[in-house]
């Protein structure tokens, strides 16, 4: 592939975290992944359980963690090189939301200055007229305008106004890229959709790419095109979301899809089928190989000794896992 | 037809913020039947955990009850747990009759004691066992619950999260209740860890053929779970019906829009969520809480409140608009 079609490259990052005060002990938050995205606009989930190192990851990405080991390229600068401007200009491209919108913006300032100054600050726009125009289109993309805003504070605001205000602030920018970490867990499933919407609205006419984080893969299904599945660190499976969803390779894939309740009476036999819970978890980071090798109904020595590397099964797919090698 | 255990009367009840109230539960008046899992669904500040804190019975300031009644069948006679004073409470309901398994299990548990001392703590106050024959019983019990037996000797903090709310669930149904009340007991747990705790929980309701509540907004586990649903909107109960009922032909226009907003895997449809935002419990709108949302609303619904009538065969529905015979 030709450089620049490369929009983002995670080149074999490593995070490790020390935990134990007196007792110096670590594990590995973050293993070995890899992975680029093209330069076209595409909403790319990365979806895992808590503890999978889903949000380390997108804080590595973002440029809040460097990691111990390894490179985020981005459309070919190293992110942890960047200098002076450059450092703007990253900000400028990529651009993130969160979960909790809340944690997001200062209780005691107000919302519309934090608009104010990412305009004057980051994207450049010095004329108050100016800005308060730019602000007010931004705003309209998400559904609100300029005078729903001015001079009101996060608390008179409900969760989900308040998320589309912190997608708004992230679009000021015109960015290429948005991080959303776990952007609707915290929304009700009434208002969810219409967040979910406006990503791909926005994708479509504005050429915005996504990194969607998330544990819900029904809303994955639903904005993505492709899907990369985390669990204890590791990349397990990766390829386009509809042969990802539909022929789960990994077997932790299939059991994470067998887990979801699905709002469909139809699926309930199925989904009370389910297997034992296990005893008491062992510490799955420090696991030698395969992380999941004590949970694996097909797990076998090798499984256990060494860990199986992410390969590719066909063109778009790949998957770690020794039943395919 | 299969015995009632629980006769809620035109509950209504809320909190004091300063000098406003706010109207959570409002004139609810339900009927719970034994051997059955009843869900309450709604999303956040619908009420539904204020409803189960006041069937429990515990009302702590700036909780308070306005008035009505939550009769609990107890050996074939009706008590209403609300007259009841906490030390009653405490020592002849809870635990016994009716056991509450909470979203964060740390509520519950000691931090400061071992997993086995919370069995023998109950068994001593309920069945006068002492900590040698409650350790012994807590531990062939665990083993009925597929729990391993090391976590006895555990203290709260060194477990992780869902072997804590398997704890917990596991101290709820010692004594056999007649009631579980379970408020949204695996939404903080990773989905397969859910999936085991939930089959778990039903399988054990279909042993003892006592009562669950389970309240959750996620309606995937409702159509995975529950036997009949009421779906609760702004502090009232809008709709009630059979779980297959309500997601096959829902009637309420909140529950319709509802429904349609839930994305499934494997599909790519577009969808759409509900219009604004949900009212302000300290000045709810008149009529029916959800006209100013309601896309079938008229004059009537601002002005009268509707109430929950009969639909079909166990399906009601609080809707001018669906019990004139209007669809959406």
């Amino acid at each position: 592939m030709k450089k620049d079609n490369i929009l983002l490259k995670i080149d074999n990052i490593i995070k490790i975290f020390k935990y134990g005060v007196v007792i110096g002990k670590k594990f590995t938050a973050v293993d070995s992944i890899s992975f680029i995205m093209e330069n076209r606009p595409q909403i790319l989930t990365i979806a895992g359980e808590s503890g999978s190192g889903k949000t380390t990851l997108a804080r590595i990405i973002l440029g809040f963690l460097q990691p111990e080991i390894g490179k985020v390229i981005y459309r070919n600068k190293d992110v942890y090189k960047l200098k002076g401007k450059e450092k703007i200009w990253y900000r400028k491209e990529v651009q993130a939301v969160f979960q909790d919108p809340f944690e997001a913006f200062n209780p005691m300032r107000k919302i519309y200055t934090y608009l104010y100054e990412t305009t004057k600050n980051i994207v450049g726009i010095e004329e108050k007229n100016d800005i308060d125009e730019h602000i007010n289109q931004t705003l309209e993309m998400v559904g609100l305008s300029l005078e729903e805003i001015k001079g009101k504070y996060p608390h008179e605001f409900s969760g989900g106004q308040l998320q589309r205000v912190a997608i708004a602030r992230a679009l000021l920018t015109k960015p290429k890229l948005i991080i959303a970490d776990e952007p609707v867990s915290m929304i009700d499933a009434s208002l969810r959709i219409n967040i979910l919407n406006i990503f791909k609205e926005i994708e479509e006419k504005f050429s915005t790419s996504f990194i969607y984080i998330t544990h819900d893969l029904a809303t994955a299904y639903y904005i993505s095109d492709e899907i990369i599945i985390m669990y204890r660190g590791v990349i397990v499976e990766k390829g386009p979301i509809e042969d990802v969803m539909k022929e789960p390779l990994h077997p932790y894939t299939t059991l994470l899809l067998d887990s979801i309740p699905v709002p469909d009476i139809t699926y309930r036999a199925k989904w009370l089928k389910a297997s034992k819970l296990s005893g008491l978890e062992i510490k799955e980071f420090l696991i030698k190989g395969c992380k999941y090798s004590d949970r694996c109904p097909y797990s076998s020595d090798k499984c256990i000794r060494e860990r199986p590397r992410l390969i590719k099964i066909d063109k778009n797919r790949e998957v770690a896992c020794w039943l395919y090698s | 037809m299969s015995e009632k255990t629980l006769l809620i009367e035109n509950l209504k009840g809320g909190y004091l913020l300063g000098n406003k109230y706010v109207d959570a539960v409002s004139n609810i008046t339900m009927l719970v039947k034994d051997n059955e899992v009843l869900g309450i669904a709604g999303e956040s500040g619908c009420g539904k955990s204020t409803l189960i804190k006041m069937i429990y019975g515990y009302i702590k300031y700036p909780l308070i009850v306005k008035n009505g009644k939550v009769n609990l069948k107890m050996n074939n006679t009706w008590v209403n747990i609300l007259k009841l004073n906490e030390e009653d409470r405490r020592k002849n309901i809870w635990w016994k009759y009716i056991s509450y398994i909470p979203q964060n299990s740390l509520n519950v548990l000691n931090p400061t004691s071992r997993i086995k001392d919370h069995f023998a703590e109950i068994l001593s106050l309920h069945r006068g066992l002492k900590k040698e024959e409650a350790y012994e019983l807590a531990s062939e019990y665990l083993k009925e619950m597929e729990l391993p037996i090391e976590v006895l000797n555990a203290y709260p903090h060194q477990l992780s999260g869902g072997m804590r709310q398997r704890v917990v669930i596991a101290l709820a149904l010692l004594l056999k209740p007649r009631l579980i009340l379970a408020d949204e007991p695996t939404t903080a747990l990773d989905v397969i860890i859910q999936r085991g705790i939930l089959t778990l929980l039903l399988e054990t309701q279909r042993k003892l053929k006592n009562t669950l509540i389970l309240v959750t907004h996620d309606m995937g586990i409702h159509a995975m779970l529950t036997d009949r649903i009421a779906i609760m909107y702004a502090g009232k109960i809008i709709e009630v019906g059979g779980t297959k009922e309500i997601f096959n032909n829902p009637l309420h226009p909140y529950t319709k829009i509802l429904i349609e907003s839930l994305v499934k895997i494997g599909e790519k449809k577009l969808r759409r969520g509900i219009k604004g935002m949900p009212p302000d419990l300290t000045a709810p709108p008149s009529g029916c809480r959800f006209h100013p949302r309601c896309p079938l609303a008229t004059e009537i619904c601002s002005l009268k409140e509707p109430y929950l009538i009969k639909a079909s065969n166990d399906h009601f529905v609080a809707c001018h608009k669906i019990n004139e015979g209007i669809k959406l």
